[in-house]
């Protein structure tokens, strides 16, 4: 290793731990490829997921055709926005290193496709929300890497669209949020047959606002892990998602507090029409020594429909003292007193249905835009 | 010394020397189970049935989607897996031999039966020493003897529900159960019936590196009602224990049965315990259970809520100190209509013990009006306590409505500091509070229990912070 | 026989500096209030006394009838017989009030010896008809779901019971209306007594027109910086503490 002249022994030392480090990370991470096998019907974290149907025929879908097909976009991106090729080494390490829930060794399959998609480097308040889209008629699996500076506000959004009746997106994410930074991100995606989306959200003293929206995909999986590194970090994890048809929507999350006196916060709604199928299984980790946590969870769903199905794990593990956390999960049908209360009004049922649903998914939006 | 009538855990810590005639010895196989039949004089059938049931257990895995992980320490070779003096329970104590006597003497058995209960079953190791009921009872065709006497003698009754509530492939533990029970209760309340007393059993293991494996059945006809308790100790050994009981409960049509649960094994015990109840239309049944010894319990109390309008409650409270694992929970799953369910759990977790609930509310396809509401909290004392909360929870449908809160929280220091500004040491403090903690819980104890819960609480506090 | 407070430093622990070197001198049979303007120290003066693990004191001492107040624990200054009226009443879930008085009187017991269960709650009955609280408050849980006034009342049940040598009342006046006021004062008034003393903090002229102090002092910054009589109180009700920037000048 080659070290500036300009550098003192000290920060020689530290990067060279840091490398060494790294290159740990990195063996670890390689052994768990190796080890990893397809999601199965004992893996707790596929537990109602179907795993040998759906994660099967991604894993197949993956190694019979490793062509990118697809379109990356991006807007208002200016300086910060970089697209990402197959020979961004370090991007790759990230990816590499991520966690996943239960999903290794489709991660291991997501790296030999490593090469598109963007990366933004943000040093700077972004004027205008910067927009991501990727899109495809065929299986696409793009990377996104988000790094927000010091101290600097960004809005990002991004966009998955399906394009055709086979469409599939096997997207990860990588999002860094250093001290005293605020990012308020949101992740729409729709109609596919299959997508998934594995994100990483590693908050290192900033204040992150996270909102997944997933609509019309025959199945979607999402792991979003939110690990908090550093003293007075704040995350906020929010969904809301309107299943309807067959629609079967595999949602997991872990909230891990390495270290203590942060805050984490998440609230997932779901309103479920005809057949189809939610599965929520959440996660709050804290770990020793990270005392003085606050962490919660919420999982609220309104079922619509006699066919449809919710199943919620929200869980939490707690390993340190002076910790606040709860969780709540709620499934119930529409209340029907506010029903009444606007039937009362003339609105027609179906009409009042819709408003009720809607207000019930529009209360996540409003505390992600910091109205509520 | 003796103002409570129930003293299990320093009168529970102490042990006879082994005084058997029959021991299977170590391991479980075909000739272990043709020794437990031959002693037992069981009938053909039956020893199939048991050779069935351990090809199973062999086959199967240790469970994954409900467990901690902390069960692949159990090695079942390392268990002995029938103990006894003979199967003939005595009706009287001054049959019962001298040191198993002796024994239930010192944890106030005889006393307790005397003072307020309808009936006893107290199990020494594998087989049963003494049942015996009050005469009124058996007149009105109560049945209450052990499971082996509950097969010969009343097996019309017994043979149908018989593994009906818990399958023999349900999990490895019910097919372990299944190939090697002893003991256990078996109970019929006639139709109407209404038990005004308790019924208790009583469980101890005194050998070391045993395993008891008793297997109880109620059954309460259309209208009947009962209390059942059971408590449970065994004196501390170095060498692994295990205990893995099945119990089924059968709620007819508008029955109610609560079956009551305080243990206090010592903690080189195993306790994985399968507990299920049948409810029918209009049934209800209650678990309410209390786990406070030993080192790693599995215990999750169902209700299948089979008949409309049938209730199921799980009241639980556990507490887990240094080098325990208590790892309880409850399931109900809504299979009839307009069924409701209830459950709330407390845990404590002290030192670098460990208390985590898992759960299940599965309300099935095509269910309406079901309802279940779910409540946990957990208290972590010191810094190096853990808890952990792992609920499941499905739902069919639009016409159901499923709740589930949990929190975990901590001695308040203010709350803590008035108290001591009152004259309260810290440990009388923390005392007071964990009991305030789980005072209404305790309330759903029998009277006898709660006193006794309390001061074991108490013992635990001085122990911990003293 | 007095509660001695010397030169009394003391700050949030590994925080702000807030008491600055306390002199006071409270004999026994006196009662004396403690005015000040918010901020001045006077709640943190309260807890340190009684040994709140958020504060630590960084210099002086305490003596209570000779006693090393500072080197007992929160519950030993409680058994030697120094009581506090607090601000905000704690909330103890699922612990019934009757068994939470027992087991503090309890705690002052010699070992072996128990609380006579008759003359104890014919004693708490007796005390609670005094503060005019009902006797159904004896089986909830302390404080819990109480309102601001019934919080108040019930310390001062528990000062009656305990029947401490130092009581502190540290605004027991807020959150009381006139009535309630009245009643709470006329128990107060009640043990006062010659081998008993008071240490009144409050806000408002109201409380200290019911108990009547010997002494008055007032509190800024840490410091006190005034002491005389009830003329004292009079002048703070008419003209506010706007004088303490003359004094310090």
């Amino acid at each position: 290793m080659d070290f500036p002249a300009s550098m003192s022994m000290e920060e020689a030392f530290a990067l060279a731990e840091a490398e060494a480090k790294l290159n740990a990370a990195l063996q670890e991470s390689k052994a768990r490829f190796e080890q990893a096998v397809l999601p199965n019907r004992l893996n707790e974290d596929w537990r109602f997921g179907r795993p040998h149907k759906y994660a099967t025929a991604l894993a197949e879908l993956l190694q019979s055709d490793t062509h990118t097909q697809g379109e990356a976009n991006v807007q208002h991106g200016g300086d910060a926005a970089v697209r990402l090729t197959a020979e961004d080494e370090d991007l790759r390490q990230t990816e590499l290193l991520m966690p996943t829930i239960g999903s290794d060794a489709l991660l291991g399959l997501h790296l030999e496709r490593f090469g598109s998609g963007y990366a933004l480097y943000i040093e700077e308040n972004t004027a205008e929300p910067i927009h991501i889209h990727y899109s495809t008629a065929g299986l696409y699996t793009p990377s996104t890497f988000i790094m927000v500076a010091p101290g600097v506000k960004a809005e990002v959004v991004e966009h998955h669209e399906g394009l055709g009746e086979d469409a599939g997106m096997f997207v990860t994410r990588n999002i860094q949020v250093a001290e005293g930074a605020e990012l308020k991100i949101s992740l729409s995606s729709n109609n596919m047959a299959r997508y998934m989306c594995i994100t990483n959200i590693q908050n290192m003293g900033g204040a992150v606002k996270h909102l997944t929206r997933h609509e019309g995909h025959a199945w979607a999986r999402e792991e979003t892990v939110a690990e908090t590194y550093t003293e007075g970090s704040d995350t906020r994890l929010f969904s809301a998602n309107s299943l309807s048809g067959d629609n079967i929507l595999d949602q997991h999350t872990r909230q891990i507090h390495h270290v203590g006196g942060a805050t984490s916060d998440l609230l997932y709604k779901n309103v479920l029409d005809d057949k189809s199928t939610a599965i929520f299984a959440g996660n709050i980790y804290v770990a020793p020594g990270a005392h003085r946590t606050d962490a919660y969870q919420s999982n609220r769903n309104m079922l619509l429909s006699e066919k449809a199905t919710v199943n919620s794990l929200p869980g939490l593990e707690i390993l340190a003292d002076k910790v606040r956390c709860s969780h709540g999960s709620a499934s119930a049908p529409m209340d029907e007193e506010q029903l009444f209360y606007l039937l009362s009004r003339g609105i027609p049922q179906y009409e009042a249905q819709k408003l009720v649903a809607r207000g019930f998914m529009d209360d996540v939006l409003a505390r992600f835009n910091g109205e509520a | 010394m003796d103002e409570t009538p129930f003293q299990m855990d320093t009168r529970g810590a102490f042990s006879f020397p082994e005084n058997h005639k029959y021991d299977a010895g170590f391991g479980l196989t075909e000739e272990t189970i043709d020794y437990i039949c031959d002693v037992k004089g069981e009938p053909d059938w039956l020893r199939q049935f048991r050779k069935e049931a351990l090809r199973k257990f062999n086959e199967m895995p240790m469970p994954t989607h409900w467990a901690p992980a902390e069960i692949s320490g159990v090695d079942f070779e390392s268990f002995r897996y029938y103990l006894s003096h003979g199967a003939t329970p005595s009706r009287s104590w001054e049959e019962v031999p001298d040191d198993m006597k002796r024994t239930f003497e010192r944890l106030g058995v005889p006393e307790q039966e005397r003072a307020f209960l309808a009936g006893v079953d107290a199990q020494y190791d594998s087989e049963t020493a003494y049942t015996n009921m009050r005469e009124e009872l058996t007149k009105k065709g109560v049945i209450f003897v052990n499971s082996t006497e509950g097969l010969k003698e009343y097996e019309h009754i017994f043979r149908p529900w018989f593994g009906k509530v818990i399958p023999v492939g349900d999990n490895k533990f019910s097919a372990l159960n299944h190939a090697a029970f002893s003991g256990g209760s078996f109970i019929y309340v006639p139709k109407g019936v209404k038990l005004a007393q308790p019924l208790q059993a009583y469980f101890r293991i005194n050998s070391e590196s045993m395993g008891q494996f008793e297997r109880t059945l109620i059954i309460a006809d259309e209208g009947a009602e009962l209390m059942y308790m059971e408590g449970c100790t065994a004196p501390q050994y170095d060498s692994a224990t295990l205990h893995s009981g099945v119990v089924e409960l059968v709620a007819l049509k508008g029955a109610k049965i609560q079956y009551v649960t305080v243990q206090n094994w010592s903690t080189n015990v195993y306790n994985l315990v399968i507990q299920r109840g049948l409810a029918m239309e209009d049934a209800e049944i209650r678990w309410i259970d209390c786990n406070l010894g030993s080192g790693l319990t599995m215990k999750y109390p169902a209700v299948v809520l089979q008949g409309p309008r049938a209730k199921g409650e799980v009241v639980s409270i556990s507490l887990a100190h240094s080098g325990q694992l208590q790892d309880t929970g409850a399931r109900m799953i809504h299979a009839a209509p307009h069924t409701t369910s209830n459950i709330v759990a407390k845990s404590i977790s002290i030192g670098e013990g460990r208390a985590s609930y898992r759960g299940e509310v599965n309300v099935l396809k095509g269910m309406k009006g079901c309802k279940n509401n779910t409540e946990c909290d957990a208290l972590l004392i010191n810094a190096t306590s853990r808890t952990d909360t792992y609920p499941a929870i499905t739902v069919n449908g639009n016409a159901s409505a499923v709740q589930h809160e949990a929190s975990v929280s901590q001695v308040d220091e203010e709350m803590l500091f008035y108290m001591q500004q009152r004259g309260l040491t810290r440990a009388q403090a923390m005392s007071l509070a964990v009991n305030g903690f789980i005072n209404d819980l305790v309330k759903e104890f029998p009277m006898e229990y709660s006193v006794e819960l309390r001061r074991l609480i108490d013992l635990e506090m001085e122990d911990s912070i003293g | 026989m007095s509660l001695i407070i010397k030169n009394l430093c003391a700050r949030v622990k590994d925080g702000a500096d807030i008491l600055n070197g306390i002199d006071l001198e409270i004999p026994t049979g006196e009662v004396h209030a403690i005015m000040g303007p918010n901020g001045s120290g006077k709640s943190t003066l309260s807890k340190v006394l009684c040994g709140h693990p958020d504060y630590e004191v960084t210099g002086g001492s305490v003596t209570m009838d000779g006693q090393d107040l500072l080197a007992m624990s929160v519950d030993e200054r409680s058994r030697a017989g120094l009581f506090l009226a607090f601000q905000y009443p704690v909330e103890v879930p699922g612990v019934s009030n009757a068994n939470f008085m027992r087991a503090a009187m309890q705690a002052r017991l010699p070992k072996g010896e128990d609380v006579d269960a008759v003359a104890f709650y014919k004693q708490l009955r007796g005390h609670m008809k005094e503060l005019g609280m009902d006797t159904k408050f004896t089986a909830r849980a302390v404080n819990e779901g109480f309102s601001g006034g019934e919080k108040k009342r019930n310390d001062i049940l528990q000062m009656m019971m305990l029947q401490p040598s130092y009581a502190i009342l540290d605004e027991t006046d807020s959150g009381l209306d006139v009535d309630a006021l009245r009643i709470v004062s006329e128990g107060v008034n009640a043990m006062r007594a010659p081998f008993r003393s008071f240490i009144v903090i409050t806000h408002y002229k109201r409380l200290l027109d019911y108990i009547r102090p010997d002494v008055v002092h007032v509190l800024s910054k840490g410091k006190i910086v005034k002491t005389g009589g009830f003329e004292l109180v009079d002048h703070i009700e008419a003209h506010g503490f706007d004088f303490l920037k003359n004094t310090e000048a």
